[in-house]
C-alpha cells in the first residue's frame, strides 16, 4: 500500500467522520435532552441537503446563504414536529419512537413522490485540489473537516451559555430543573431545533461531494447513531473520537475488504459494547 | 365459555377461508398476514422484557437465507430446512444477543437496527457466488409431503401453502401462549414492568431477556424458512430495515399489550386496508405514516385495545 493511498483513505475517512459527528451530535443532543429517539433525524438531514441544493445549486445563491437557509428551514420544521407531535406524547418512549417513524415515512416517501428517486448532482463549491505526499485531495473535503470542527466548537460554546447549562440540567433531571425555574418545554423546543439544524448543516456539507437523493439519509443515520451509542451520548469529545474510528474503519476497510467493511464496523461495535456497555465515555443511563 | 366460542368461530373461519375466498391473490394476502403476525408476536415478546428490536427482519432474513441455501446447495427437504433454519437463527441470535442484550435500552435498539442494515448490505455485495448478490437466490424447491396411499404431494396451490402457514401460526401461538401463561412468562411481565425491581427480587434479568430474544428470533427464522420456500426466490431488499419498522408499526396498530390478538389484528389491518383503498407502493408507505401518527396520538391502546374499551363501556352502560 503506497503512502498516497494511505493519505487518500485517511482524508476520505476523516471527511466521513466529520459528517457522522455532525449528524450524531444533533441526534444525541435531542436524545439526551428531550429523551426523544428521533428516527426522522435522517430525513431532516436529507431535506437539509435538498434545501441547500435548491438554494445554492438551483438558484445559485452564495453557499453560506444556502447553509443558513437550510438549517433555519429544518430548525423550523423540527420545532413544528416537536410542538404538534412529540409534545403531546411526553413521557411515552415507544410512542415517540413510533411517531418519529411515522414522520420519517411521510417525509421519505413524500420526497420520493414529489421529487422522485433520481440523483441530483451539484457543481463543486470549491474547485481545485492539493497534493500531499503524492495524493490528490480535493479542497472540498478538507473544508468539510474544518467546517465540522468549527461547528463542534460553536456547539461547545452554546452548551457553555445559560441555555446550554439549562439543557444539561434538563438532561440530568427534568423535575429538578423545572423546580429551579427552567422552562423545560422551551428547552426541549430549543434542543430539537438545534439538533435538526445540525442535521441540515451535515446534509448541506455532503451535497456537493456526493449526490443528493431521497434515500441518502439511511446509511449516514445508522453510522451516526452507532457513533452516538458507542461514545455514550452527551459527550462531544467522545462523539469526535468514535466518529473518527467509524469513518476511518469504513474508508480503510473499503480499500482492503470492499463492502465487508460494514461487518468490521459491526464487530468493532460489538467489542466496544461488550467492554463498555454504555459507550466509551458514557455513564449508566435509563430510557 | 365465551372465549371458547369466540376461538371456535375464528378458528373455523380461518380453516374455511379458502372455500369462502376463491381468488388466489387474497389467499396470498392472508399468507403474508400470517408471516407478519409471527414476526410481530416475536417483536412483542421482546418488547415485553423491555427490548425494542428493530432487527426482526434481519433474523427473518437469516432464517430465509439459511433455509434457501440448505435447500438449493445441499438439496435438503423443506421439513428438515424448517427446523434447521430456526436453530441457525436461534444460535446466531444467541451469539449476538449475549453481547447486545446486556446494556438493553437505546443501545439494543440501535445495534439491532445496525445489524439489519449491515446484513442486507452483506447479503447483497459479498460472497456473490454463495448469496447471489442483489439478484438473490432463485428456484428454491417447493416443499412436498408424503401421505400414505396418495404418494408424495407437492405444495403447488396457494391454498396448500395457506394451510401450511396456518399450522405454523398455530404452533407459534400455542408456544407463545404457553410461555406467557407459565412461570417464565410472568417473570417476563415483571421485567417489563420494572427491571430494577425484578433484579432486586433475584431474577436474572439478562438471562430472561436473552431467552425472550432467542425464542422470538427462532420463530422469525421459522417464518423466514417458510417465506423462502413459499416465494421460491429471495432478494436481500426483502429484509431491509423498513420491514422491521413495519413490524413495529403493526404491533402498535394492534395494541402492544395484546400479545396474541394484537399482532394478528394489527398486521391484518395494515395489509388489508391499503389493499381495499387500492393504494400501493409509495402511497402505501405515506398512508402507514399518517395512520401511525393518528393511532399514536389518538388511539394509544391500538385497535384491539380500543375495541376492548368500547366493549367495556357498552357493557357497563
Amino acid at each position: 500500500m503506497e503512502i498516497s493511498t494511505i493519505f487518500q483513505c485517511l482524508i476520505n475517512g476523516i471527511a466521513l467522520a466529520a459528517i457522522y459527528v455532525l449528524v450524531a451530535s444533533g441526534f444525541s443532543l435531542v436524545l439526551g435532552v428531550t429523551r426523544i429517539l428521533n428516527f426522522a433525524h435522517a430525513e431532516f438531514y436529507m431535506l437539509g441537503a435538498f434545501t441547500f441544493y435548491a438554494i445554492s445549486g438551483f438558484f445559485k445563491f452564495n453557499w453560506i446563504l444556502g447553509i443558513i437557509g437550510s438549517s433555519l428551514a429544518m430548525a423550523v420544521l423540527g420545532g413544528v414536529c416537536y410542538w404538534f407531535i412529540f409534545r403531546p406524547l411526553y413521557g411515552f418512549f415507544l410512542r415517540t419512537v413510533a411517531a418519529s417513524i411515522g414522520i420519517a415515512l411521510i417525509i421519505v416517501q413524500g420526497t420520493v413522490v414529489v421529487i422522485g428517486e433520481k440523483d441530483f448532482f451539484m457543481s463543486p463549491l470549491f474547485s481545485g485540489s492539493v497534493n500531499i505526499a503524492g495524493a490528490t485531495i480535493s479542497v472540498e473535503r478538507l473544508i468539510i473537516c474544518v467546517f465540522s470542527l468549527l461547528l463542534m466548537l460553536i456547539l461547545g460554546i452554546i452548551l457553555k451559555t445559560k441555555v446550554g447549562k439549562a439543557m444539561y440540567a434538563v438532561a440530568e433531571d427534568q423535575d429538578a430543573a423545572a423546580l429551579q425555574g427552567i422552562n423545560v418545554k422551551r428547552i426541549f423546543l430549543i434542543a430539537m431545533c438545534l439538533g435538526c439544524a445540525m442535521a441540515a448543516v451535515g446534509g448541506s456539507l455532503v451535497a456537493p461531494i456526493f449526490s443528493v437523493n431521497s434515500h441518502m439519509g439511511g446509511p449516514v443515520f445508522i453510522m451516526a447513531i452507532l457513533t452516538t451509542i458507542l461514545s455514550g451520548h452527551g459527550s462531544i469529545k467522545g462523539a469526535i473520537i468514535v466518529g473518527s474510528i467509524i469513518g476511518l474503519t469504513e474508508s480503510f476497510g473499503y480499500y482492503f475488504l470492499g463492502s465487508a467493511n460494514l461487518v468490521l464496523i459491526f464487530f468493532i461495535a460489538l467489542v466496544i459494547i461488550y467492554f463498555k456497555p454504555f459507550g466509551i465515555f458514557g455513564r449508566v443511563h435509563q430510557i | 365459555m365465551k372465549k371458547v366460542i369466540i376461538l371456535l368461530i375464528v378458528g373455523s373461519f380461518l380453516v374455511l377461508l379458502p372455500f369462502i375466498v376463491r381468488s388466489p391473490y387474497y389467499i396470498h394476502l392472508f399468507i403474508i398476514i400470517g408471516i407478519y403476525s409471527i414476526l410481530t408476536m416475536g417483536f412483542l415478546m421482546q418488547l415485553r422484557v423491555g427490548l425494542i428490536s428493530i432487527g426482526v427482519a434481519a433474523f427473518w432474513g437469516i432464517g430465509a437465507y439459511a433455509s434457501a441455501l440448505l435447500a438449493t446447495r445441499l438439496g435438503l427437504s423443506f421439513w428438515l430446512c424448517l427446523p434447521v433454519a430456526g436453530i441457525v437463527t436461534g444460535v446466531i441470535s444467541l451469539g449476538i444477543g449475549s453481547i447486545i442484550v446486556r446494556p438493553a435500552g437505546i443501545s439494543f435498539f440501535i445495534m439491532t437496527l445496525a445489524l439489519n442494515f449491515i446484513l442486507v448490505q452483506v447479503l447483497g455485495t459479498t460472497y456473490v457466488e454463495l448469496f447471489g448478490g442483489w439478484g438473490g437466490i432463485s428456484s428454491i424447491p417447493r416443499p412436498s409431503i408424503f401421505i400414505l396411499f396418495f404418494g408424495s404431494l407437492e405444495f403447488v396451490s396457494k391454498t396448500s401453502y395457506y394451510y401450511l402457514m396456518l399450522s405454523l401460526l398455530l404452533l407459534t401461538i400455542l408456544v407463545f401462549y404457553s410461555i406467557y401463561h407459565s412461570r417464565i412468562g410472568r417473570t417476563f411481565n415483571t421485567i417489563g414492568e420494572s427491571p430494577m425491581l425484578s433484579e432486586s427480587l433475584g431474577i436474572n434479568v439478562f438471562r430472561c431477556r436473552l431467552a425472550a430474544f432467542v425464542i422470538a428470533n427462532f420463530f422469525s427464522g421459522l417464518a423466514g424458512s417458510f417465506y423462502a420456500h413459499y416465494q421460491g426466490f429471495l432478494v436481500p431488499e426483502a429484509f431491509d430495515f423498513w420491514k422491521s419498522i413495519y413490524v413495529q408499526i403493526y404491533s402498535i396498530f394492534g395494541g402492544v399489550s395484546y400479545l396474541i390478538w394484537g399482532p394478528i389484528v394489527g398486521s391484518a389491518t395494515a395489509v388489508i386496508i391499503p389493499e381495499f383503498l387500492r393504494i400501493t407502493g409509495l402511497l402505501e408507505a405515506i398512508f402507514y405514516g399518517i395512520l401511525i401518527l393518528v393511532i399514536v396520538l389518538f388511539l394509544p391502546a391500538g385497535i384491539v385495545g380500543s375495541l376492548c374499551q368500547a366493549h367495556k363501556k357498552y357493557m357497563s352502560r
